[in-house]
This record gives C-alpha cells, sequence and structure tokens, in this order.
C-alpha cells in the first residue's frame, strides 16, 4: 500500500500532544540510522506538531499521506 | 561576644535615606506601619540562580524573607523597615542588582524567552527587549512623563506577553514564500494553517490568501520539506494599549519593522506623549484625544 517501505510502524490516533511526539521519539531510538517509520496521527494538532518536532530532532518527514478517514500517516527516516 | 558600645552604635545607626532615590521610585510604601517594598529592575523577567541567592540573601537580612513576583516580571522584597532601605539598597546595588521604578515614567521592559527557547519564537524579544530597556529606562526622554508608560516584546504572534495591553507593544512575525519546486503537496500547510489562509488547489500545490495571513509562521514550521520559507521577518508594533480601571487594546502602527526601527518608534512616541499627554493620562488617551492618524505621523 506504500511506496516507501516501512521498517516499523506506530498508531498514534488518540494520542494527544506531547505523548504522541514522546512517543515517536522513543521509537525513533530503537530503530537503525535511515530506517523508516510510519506513523499515524490525528488531524489537527497532532498532525501540526509531531512532523515539526520531528523536524527540529534532525529527523527526515519523507511524506505526509492523507488518510481517507481524515487521518495522516507521516513517513520518517531516522536520521543521527 | 559583645561588641564594645561604640561599635555597636556605629553599626545600628540607620543610614539617611536618599530622598532623590525616593523619587526615582522603586521604593514603596507598604500598608503596615514603617515597612517599604524594593521593587528591583528584572528587565525581560531574567536574572542568574547567582542573582536570586543575593535577592534572597537580603530578603533574609533586611525584608520578611518573602519575595514577591509582579505581573511584569519584577521582583519585590518585601518587609523592609524605614531604617534599613538605604543600606538594603546599596548592598543590592553592591551586588550589581537594580532598583526598579514605579510612578510616571519609562517602566522596566518585558519580554517573553522567545526565539532561541521558546519553539515557536520567531524574533529574539529578549535581546530586543533587554537593548530596549537599556536605551530608554532611567533616560531623560522615559522620565516626567504624562503617566507611566510600559513596553513589551512577544516574540510570536502568539503575544503571550500582551504586546497590546502595553503603551508599546511589539511582537514577532514572519512572511512565508512558498519554493514551489520543494512541495510534495502533502497538504500539511492546509491544515496547520488556523486562519484558513491556505489552500491547496488542483494541482496539488498550497494557495496562499494574503488577505487572511496573520504571518504567524505555522506553515514554516510544520512544512516537512522545508518548502516554505522565510520571505522577511520583522516586528508588528501596537499603540496606546493599557489594562487598569478603563481597558483598551492598542492598534496596529507598523508591521515588518527591525530592532532599530522599533526602538525609533519608542523615541518619538515618547517625545509625542511628553509634548501632547496631558498629566495623569496614559498614551492611548492622548492619542484618542488627538487621533490615531495624528500619532502616526509623528511616529511613522
Ligand atoms: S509569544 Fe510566542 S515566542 Fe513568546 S512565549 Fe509566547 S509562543 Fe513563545
Ligand atoms: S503565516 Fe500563519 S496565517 Fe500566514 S499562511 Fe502561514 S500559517 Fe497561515
Ligand atoms: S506542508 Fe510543505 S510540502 Fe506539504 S503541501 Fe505545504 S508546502 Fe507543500
Amino acid at each position: 500500500m506504500s511506496e516507501f517501505p516501512v521498517d516499523d510502524s506506530i498508531d498514534l490516533r488518540g494520542v494527544l500532544c506531547p505523548i504522541n511526539f514522546v512517543k515517536t521519539k522513543l521509537k525513533l531510538e530503537e530503530m537503525d540510522d535511515g530506517d523508516h517509520l510510519e506513523v499515524f496521527l490525528d488531524e489537527g494538532e497532532p498532525i501540526s506538531n509531531v512532523p515539526r518536532s520531528v523536524k527540529d530532532e534532525g529527523h527526515q518527514v519523507l511524506k505526509v499521506i492523507k488518510e481517507t478517514d481524515g487521518n495522516y500517516r507521516l513517513i520518517i527516516k531516522k536520521s543521527g | 561576644m559583645i561588641a564594645d558600645k561604640g561599635e555597636y552604635m556605629e553599626n545600628s545607626m540607620p543610614k539617611a535615606i536618599d530622598l532623590a532615590a525616593l523619587k526615582t521610585g522603586g521604593l514603596i510604601k507598604q500598608k503596615e506601619k514603617d515597612l517599604f517594598v524594593i521593587r528591583l529592575r528584572t528587565p525581560v523577567g531574567k536574572i542568574s540562580a547567582d542573582e536570586l541567592d543575593k535577592i534572597s540573601n537580603i530578603s533574609k537580612k533586611h525584608g520578611s524573607g518573602m519575595l514577591h513576583f509582579t505581573v511584569r516580571q519584577g521582583i519585590e522584597i518585601q518587609g523592609i523597615k524605614f531604617d534599613d532601605l538605604q543600606t538594603a539598597k546599596d548592598e543590592l546595588e553592591a551586588d550589581g542588582i537594580r532598583v526598579g521604578a514605579c510612578g510616571p515614567r519609562f517602566r522596566v521592559v518585558t519580554a517573553c524567552p522567545g526565539e532561541g527557547i521558546c519553539p515557536n519564537g520567531l524574533s529574539p524579544s529578549q535581546e530586543v527587549g533587554l537593548s530596549l530597556d537599556e536605551e530608554f529606562y532611567g533616560e531623560e526622554e522615559g522620565l516626567d512623563l504624562p503617566h507611566k508608560f510600559k513596553v513589551t516584546v512577544a516574540g510570536c504572534t502568539s503575544c503571550c506577553p500582551k504586546p497590546q495591553e502595553n503603551d508599546v507593544g511589539f511582537h514577532g512575525q514572519v512572511e512565508p514564500e512558498l519554493v514551489e519546486d520543494d512541495c510534495n503537496g502533502c497538504g500539511v500547510c492546509e491544515v496547520t494553517c488556523k486562519e484558513g489562509s491556505i489552500v491547496m488547489d488542483d494541482n496539488g500545490l498550497p494557495i496562499k490568501d494574503d488577505d487572511k495571513c496573520i504571518y504567524c509562521g505555522d506553515c514554516i514550521s510544520s512544512c516537512p520539506t522545508d518548502a516554505w520559507v522565510k520571505k522577511r521577518t520583522g516586528l508588528a508594533a501596537y499603540a496606546g494599549g493599557r489594562w487598569g480601571r478603563h481597558p483598551e487594546l492598542g492598534k496596529l502602527v507598523a508591521e515588518f519593522l527591525t530592532a532599530e526601527e522599533a526602538s525609533a518608534l519608542i523615541r518619538k512616541s515618547l517625545a509625542f506623549y511628553k509634548s501632547s499627554g496631558k498629566r495623569g493620562e496614559r498614551l492611548g488617551v492622548t492619542i484618542n484625544r488627538i487621533g490615531f492618524d495624528k500619532f502616526k505621523e509623528h511616529v511613522l
């Protein structure tokens, strides 16, 4: 279903800011450099905040895909 | 060990308070008989832990051991006896801690943490605030005003330190510009823009409605590919705001000012206020009486 092969996935729908970011960060810490993580996020605050925080931490946001139910799927490449 | 009488007498002799110091402010009568508050000058609400230790020691030595944090980021040492006032003030100043202001003058400048600390920061509000305080506090142009004159600097359009409630207030702002080639059409900026200024067009590119944009920069910080870039940054300026018995919000005077232009705006606003303001009225009242357009002519 994805043009981006992912190494891991985390579903953070229903998880509030900033817990969703902290969970994303902890997940990324377990992964290897260059790995791709898929994150499911709610619309609203989460999709406005998480990509920017991930970017601030030095990772790369490869793609944000809007899902049919109004949620978002974020593909992050772990960097550093 | 008991000191000999002469030494005891000498040490316990109250130092006469310098009446001129009382006039410049910062020494405030407390309700209780014979007790005073010393208000400190802590511009932009920032002090070092070492300074706080020194303040704390003076509070324990000369005051009630209590400190009060004012809504304008000041610190007040409470419960100082009139006879100890000058000694406490001298000791503070020897420690490099300055006494603040009250009364009809340019007040200590406040600011939020701003760029560098706050993830939303667009302008270095602390640096701008400190340099404005250095430039105008206690200087001739900021003394003997019709009433008090408050200035604050906010790092972004969220306006945490309330620039619109100050006589002159600033907030950081940024104008975004799209680098189309870097955009992957994800649509995050569209959902992030709280002003409804961004809509995705049929080609999957974000289109910005300039009339709705408030220059918050959320689109820039949320874009995963950095396709939104900063076209220009600066400070928006408001004038005539106040709280108190008859609150009124300041009106937008200018946008995208540099720090130097912000300082020039204050200098001209103080001159306008000094020459046109009636005793006891705040800048906003003067502006209402004389006209906002006239005020703008004076200061821009
Ligand atoms: S005004 Fe903006 S930069 Fe300053 S503290 Fe508030 S959100 Fe942060
Ligand atoms: S700067 Fe703020 S208001 Fe303007 S388009 Fe970007 S997100 Fe919207
Ligand atoms: S967030 Fe960035 S990449 Fe996504 S649509 Fe907006 S400008 Fe394009």
